[in-house]
């Protein structure tokens, strides 16, 4: 076998020294830490040795000085976890002496928390999730869809919330521009001339229907089940409506054999869909497309019949045969069934419509909605009417009360742009209009919490609905705000609990889950299908899997220690069959690739118990968010598991003490791995390295203990292919594109390790032990994530206090999920007084 | 910089095609054995009109399946400008569109990043580019110029207004505003381009081009809206509408349609081939589709001259290649590498990271293209060195 020689990157003590950094004087420090730093690490860590890039004589003693307590605290970590000084080290301290120095750092840390002020939220925009909720929130407009030019927010930072991430750019605001135009086009009826769109038979738009024609006959026949997706629905090619509006459909039909299914007359009925949602080729009749009107259709004469029926900008009018059959659901059907069910009907004289011609014209009115939208009068270019129009508009979109002036600015403004233009059409309308794009183009819409001086409990009615539901705050919310009531400690209680039982919370499973569980990441997953059985369906059952499982623990306010273990899971039955469990699958494979087309159908709650007693002892390997698979495919690329990342992974998000990030510029170091039989004793060259094994101590030992998922979470007792020294991530750096694959033929996985303090590990259950044997660390890491994502920042020092405090006040058995939400919105961390 | 040698003419164009699942390259580069992947090219005579470069890599790090794609156009990081977007100011200043980001199929995968290195929105419907070309009916068109000029009022009343709440906001906070206040500054330059460009006439529609009678975008039809999109960055080429281009073919999870039939498994696992001769030989049909593209639109440019006498082709710099070195194995060194036209003096294929040509960074070559557009560069994301002696 040929030498591999693999760049094994030095890990460096993450390091910021500065030129500003104050030196540390005898003085400043207690003598016992002084003398303890003097013994055991200026020989490294000082003027002379200066290893791993880092002097202790150079961070400043001063604990409230955020440039030096990451530093500090690595520090206390190091020698807490006895990984300094290292084994080979002249002088090693006593026990004594390290448990005197940790306090002595601990004690100075906490003296310096409890006087740290907590942190401020800076101004944010709405990320893209909020914007379009707001959006929705305001106009109630059915699909409303953000212009395709809309960017993409950066996906840098742990949540989505964080002001850092929220850059406002030119193309954003442009963006912000066009669908105000959008918006305040859909509420204000716009003069459009209305258009019609015919079509006859043979350019009829039809799916996947039971549908077919004859010789010398110009109609197309239809039949077709109502409730299977592929029922025929017809439409007229081109036809997505310009403008929301009344349009007229009219068809050239007739109705032969007898009545439908229900005894009464066949009908047509009239659903909307905007095709850009789904692939025209595969319409469908999909429940959650809205059923608008009917017809009867007359037996054996052709005659027109028609509709007026509302749509919105973009939604096409689809016709289905609505009481023609009465079998039971299909869930799906492949063009032969479709086929075959159609040459049943035909053969069985069965009821049939016929339809010869197609016709949408519109818009002929506005919708009713808009009517409303404009007090049902007729618009005027008045103070009052734009006032009365305008300013409760610009409440609910600015989440507060107007002052007089900038209510005056937004009507005057209107107001005065209608004399200025010399726009033919309805200048009332075009003032209201203007008004609502100026309104939803402001930064007091597009910013939260703009008004500085107003220190009131508006804020926290956004703050709050913002963290729970992504949206604004509802009615209930902001009156309690109007009555500076919501601050009230017993009403935030009451409040929080409201929220995530409103199906709004659904907003925070997804997006909170999404990012902490890596959700995002699973919807963007490439698996290989080679090495693994996989589909949509699969897919869907990792991201509803996470979700339901969040969403229960959320809802039903379970202790927070079920994240760590939980005696039930939700899965699908493919999900089950990918991870070699016995399933009985009732859904094809190509059906299962059917994301876009159809409705999956829900994922079932398992108890593991159950499972267990069944027979099956394999779902034992399940429970908790370790066992998500979410979680451990994002951790990989779809081919392989990486030990590191998920070790990385497990670190940031459920012990919260991450690693630092490998170095960008250390040099390279060569680890000879030639003979590695595996992922393990490629990861072994991370200890001949005191600077990797800094960190990888830390990390590869969890990383290790969960190798037995493999790469989207199924269990495995053996490696099943040749291992490759690349995807063990073992290097930071890519390796030559020759001599990468390292023979390891079905090596047996040893999922055992130890973590620096000693605790044995032997496979996940032995994490999940450590973590409930040391809540606490579970406890402050969920309590931190909340507060990043809730507040949109890190926590200063104050508020790593006040997370501290909510932690020291867990109860006996445990934080309860809702019961921790409401501890982390009362403090002042949250929403402090001294804003 | 080295100054642009003789007196030819600089391209004033430029043109990406990115794949996000790479190019199988034992059929790819011309140094092969009767590479497929270039018959195309070649039967449509432009043998002698291309390089491909083999060696060439990003030397980021190692990234987490297909992200590295992302990285084609940027360098090293994703979070930076790219290529296209670095070049758009200048090369697109007086066109109607400074550029195009172009995406076949319902993909929505960019390979062109801001100046803050946030992913550009791309256009993903054929319709919308073929409007943006030709323009629209006049009620629309008198519309956009409405909401053109009162935008361009409403974002004046707006500049005053946050300007005030500027004065009330902490320090802190003023910074984020400010982000507020520079982009309405920029968008209102923007709107009065577009109000400019609104008033002059739009070319007439080519008779010989027609748009399919229902769109559809679907990831399914990936490769039937890559053909499109080659026709129509052709015909926004011959009307001058825009001169920077990037189209993106993202890697469909889904089976497409190759011709008439739908393949039997999805593009991505295709590029997971393992080597296997089936799977190999449907990755290069569904390539192969990407390059008869390409040489379609490389002959229209060929066979139209420029205004200055040259033909499209020599003033149109065209780069094919992808992010993703080796999709089989989520590689990212020797990434494919092809350029066409742009009046280089081509030699079918280069090999870096060799004895003779040690230049190893694909920035490299970046480089070497932008200084043939006229820029006054040396580096661009880590590279500091070029390609110039090898590609003239």
């Amino acid at each position: 076998m040929t030498t591999v020689k693999a760049n094994v990157l030095l890990l460096a003590f993450g390091c910021l020294l500065a030129a500003l950094c104050q030196p540390t004087r005898a003085s400043e420090l207690s003598d016992s830490r002084f003398q303890f730093i003097q013994s055991f690490c200026m020989d490294c860590h000082g003027p002379i040795g200066q290893e791993g890039d880092f002097r202790i004589d150079r961070i400043s003693s001063d604990m409230s000085d955020e440039r030096f307590r990451d530093q500090w605290e690595l520090v206390l970590d190091y020698v807490k976890l006895r990984s300094m000084p290292p084994e080979d080290a002249k002088r090693h301290p006593s026990d004594l002496e390290r448990d005197a120095f940790v306090r002595s750092i601990e004690v100075a840390m906490k003296a310096a928390d409890e006087s740290a002020p907590v942190g401020k939220t800076a101004l944010r925009r709405l990320n893209r999730n909020e914007y379009l909720n707001t959006i929705n929130d305001l106009i109630g407009v059915r699909g409303f869809k953000l212009p395709n030019s809309f960017p993409p927010d950066s996906t840098d930072l742990p949540f989505d919330t964080m002001p850092e991430g929220l850059f406002l750019s030119p193309a954003l605001l442009d963006a912000y521009l066009e669908t105000a135009g959008l918006v305040a086009d859909t509420l204000v009826p716009q003069r459009v001339s209305p258009q019609l769109h015919r079509s006859t038979a043979a350019f009829i738009g039809v799916d996947l229907a039971r549908k077919w024609t004859k010789k010398g006959d110009p109609a197309v026949y239809l039949t077709g089940a109502n409730t299977s997706p592929w029922s025929g629905g017809i439409w007229v090619p081109n036809s997505a409506a310009k403008a929301p509006g009344m349009y007229r459909v009219r068809l050239l039909a007739s109705a032969e054999g007898p009545v439908g299914a229900d005894d009464k007359p066949l009908r047509f009925s009239f659903h909307l869909s905007n095709p850009t949602d789904y692939p025209i080729a595969r319409r469908a009749l999909n429940v959650n497309h809205p059923r608008v009107a009917s017809v009867d259709v007359p037996h054996t004469q052709t005659n027109w019949v028609e509709c007026v029926v509302p749509v919105e900008r973009g939604e096409v009018i689809y016709a289905f045969c609505e009481n023609r059959f009465s079998e039971p659901p299909l869930p799906y059907a492949t063009k032969q069934q479709i086929n075959q069910m159609t040459a049943a009907a035909k053969a069985s004289n069965a009821p049939t419509l016929r339809v010869e011609a197609m016709e949408v014209s519109g818009p002929i009115a506005p919708l009713p909605r808009q009517l409303e939208f404009l007090n049902n009068e007729k618009p005027s270019a008045t103070d009052e009417y734009l006032r009365a129009m305008l300013v409760p508009f610009a409440e609910r979109a600015y989440r507060r009360p107007l002052t007089n002036e900038e209510a005056d600015a937004i009507v005057s403004h209107s107001l005065s742009h209608v004399s200025k233009t010399k726009v033919a059409p309805s200048p009332p309308a075009y003032a209201i209009h203007y008004g609502l794009r100026r309104i939803l183009t402001s930064p007091e819409f597009l910013y939260l919490e703009t008004e500085s001086e107003r220190e009131d409990d508006y804020k926290l009615a956004s703050r709050l609905s913002y963290f729970l539901w992504s949206s604004p705050p509802d009615k209930t919310l902001l009156d309690l705000a109007s009555k500076s009531q919501l601050s009230d400690p017993e009403e935030l209680r009451r409040q929080v609990a409201r929220m995530i039982a409103a199906p709004r919370s659904d907003q925070f499973v997804k997006h909170f889950a999404g990012q902490w569980l890596e959700n995002r990441k699973a919807e963007r997953l490439m698996v290989c299908d080679v090495r693994y059985r996989w589909s949509e369906l699969i897919r869907h059952g990792f991201i509803r899997s996470t979700e339901l499982f969040f969403g229960e623990v959320l809802r039903d306010n379970l202790p927070i220690a079920t994240f760590i273990d939980s005696d039930f899971i939700y899965a699908n039955e493919p999900m089950l069959e990918s991870w070699g469990l016995p399933v009985e699958t009732s859904i094809s494979k190509h059906e299962a690739n059917l994301r876009h087309y159809m409705a999956f159908p829900e994922l079932k709650r398992i108890r593991l118990d159950e499972i267990a007693s069944a027979g099956s002892s394999r779902l034992g390997e399940r429970g908790g968010i370790l066992g998500l698979p979410s979680v451990l495919a994002a951790t990989g690329d779809g081919v392989e598991s990486s030990p590191i990342l998920r070790g990385v992974w497990v670190l940031e998000n459920l012990f919260g003490t991450p690693a630092p990030p490998p170095p960008a510029d250390v040099p390279a170091i060569d680890v000879d791995i030639s003979n590695a039989k595996g992922v393990r004793e490629i990861l072994n060259a991370h200890k001949e390295n005191e600077s990797c094994n800094k960190c990888h101590q830390r990390i590869d030992p969890i990383g290790l203990a969960l190798e037995n998922y493999d790469a989207i979470g199924g269990w495995r007792t053996r490696y099943q292919r040749s291992y490759r020294v690349s995807d063990a991530k073992a290097t930071h750096e890519d390796l030559p594109d020759s001599s990468k694959d390292v023979q390891a033929l079905s090596v047996s996985i040893d999922p055992t390790g130890q973590l620096p303090d000693g605790f044995e590990l032997e496979g996940p259950e032995d994490i999940k032990n450590y973590l409930l044997a040391n809540r606490e660390l579970f406890t402050r890491c969920l309590t931190t994530k909340l507060f990043e994502y809730g507040t949109g920042r890190e926590p200063t020092m104050g508020d790593r206090n006040v997370i501290d405090q909510i932690v020291s006040r867990e109860p006996e058995s445990g934080y309860r999920m809702i019961d921790l939400i409401t501890e982390l919105v009362r403090s002042d961390s949250f929403f402090g007084p001294e804003r | 910089m080295a100054k642009a040698t003789g007196t030819a003419p600089r391209p004033k164009r430029f043109v990406c095609l990115g794949t996000q699942l790479g190019f199988y390259k034992p059929d790819f580069f011309a140094n092969q054995d009767n590479p497929r992947l270039l018959a195309a090219v070649d039967e449509a005579g432009l043998g002698k009109d291309f390089t491909t470069i083999s060696g060439l890599d990003h030397k980021g790090p190692t990234g987490m399946g297909h992200e590295l794609c992302h990285t084609f156009l940027t360098g090293t990081s994703r979070k930076a400008v790219s290529l296209d977007q670095q070049i758009a100011p200048m090369l697109g200043a007086e066109t109607r569109y400074e550029s195009m980001q172009l995406c076949a199929g319902s993909g929505k995968a960019s390979l062109s990043h801001s100046k803050t290195g946030i992913p550009l929105p791309v256009t993903t419907n054929p319709s919308v580019v073929y409007r943006r070309i030709y323009g629209a009916d006049a009620v629309s068109l008198e519309r956009q110029s409405y909401v053109i000029s009162s935008g361009r009022s409403l974002l004046d009343e707006l500049l005053e207004n946050a300007g005030s709440l500027r004065m009330k906001v902490s320090r802190d906070d003023r910074a984020k505003l400010d982000e507020y206040l520079t982009s309405v500054r920029e968008v209102e330059l923007k709107l009065q381009r577009r109000k400019q460009w609104l008033e002059r006439p739009f070319p007439e529609p080519d008779p010989e081009f027609k748009l399919p009678s229902e769109e559809n975008i679907s990831q399914a039809l990936v490769l039937e809206n890559e053909d499109l999109m080659w026709d129509l960055m052709a015909l926004a080429i011959k009307t001058d509408s825009c001169r920077v281009f990037t189209l993106t073919i993202p890697g469909s999870n889904g089976t497409i349609y190759l011709g008439e039939d739908l393949t039997s498994s999805s593009y991505h696992n295709y590029s997971h081939h393992g080597n296997k001769q089936e799977r190999v030989d449907m990755l290069v049909a569904i390539e192969q589709r990407h390059m008869e593209g390409a040489a379609r639109f490389l002959k229209t440019l060929k066979e139209t001259p420029d205004v200055d006498g040259r033909s499209l082709l020599d003033s149109t710099i065209t780069l094919i290649g992808s992010g993703m070195g080796d999709p089989s194995k989520h590689r990212r060194v020797n990434l494919p590498m092809l350029v066409a036209g742009g009046g280089f003096k081509h030699v079918r294929h280069i090999e870096c990271g060799t004895k003779e040509v040690p230049n190893e960074m694909a920035c490299d070559l970046y480089v070497t293209l932008m200084q043939k557009m006229g820029f006054d560069t040396n580096t661009f994301s880590t590279s500091e060195s070029n390609l110039n002696g090898e590609l003239a």
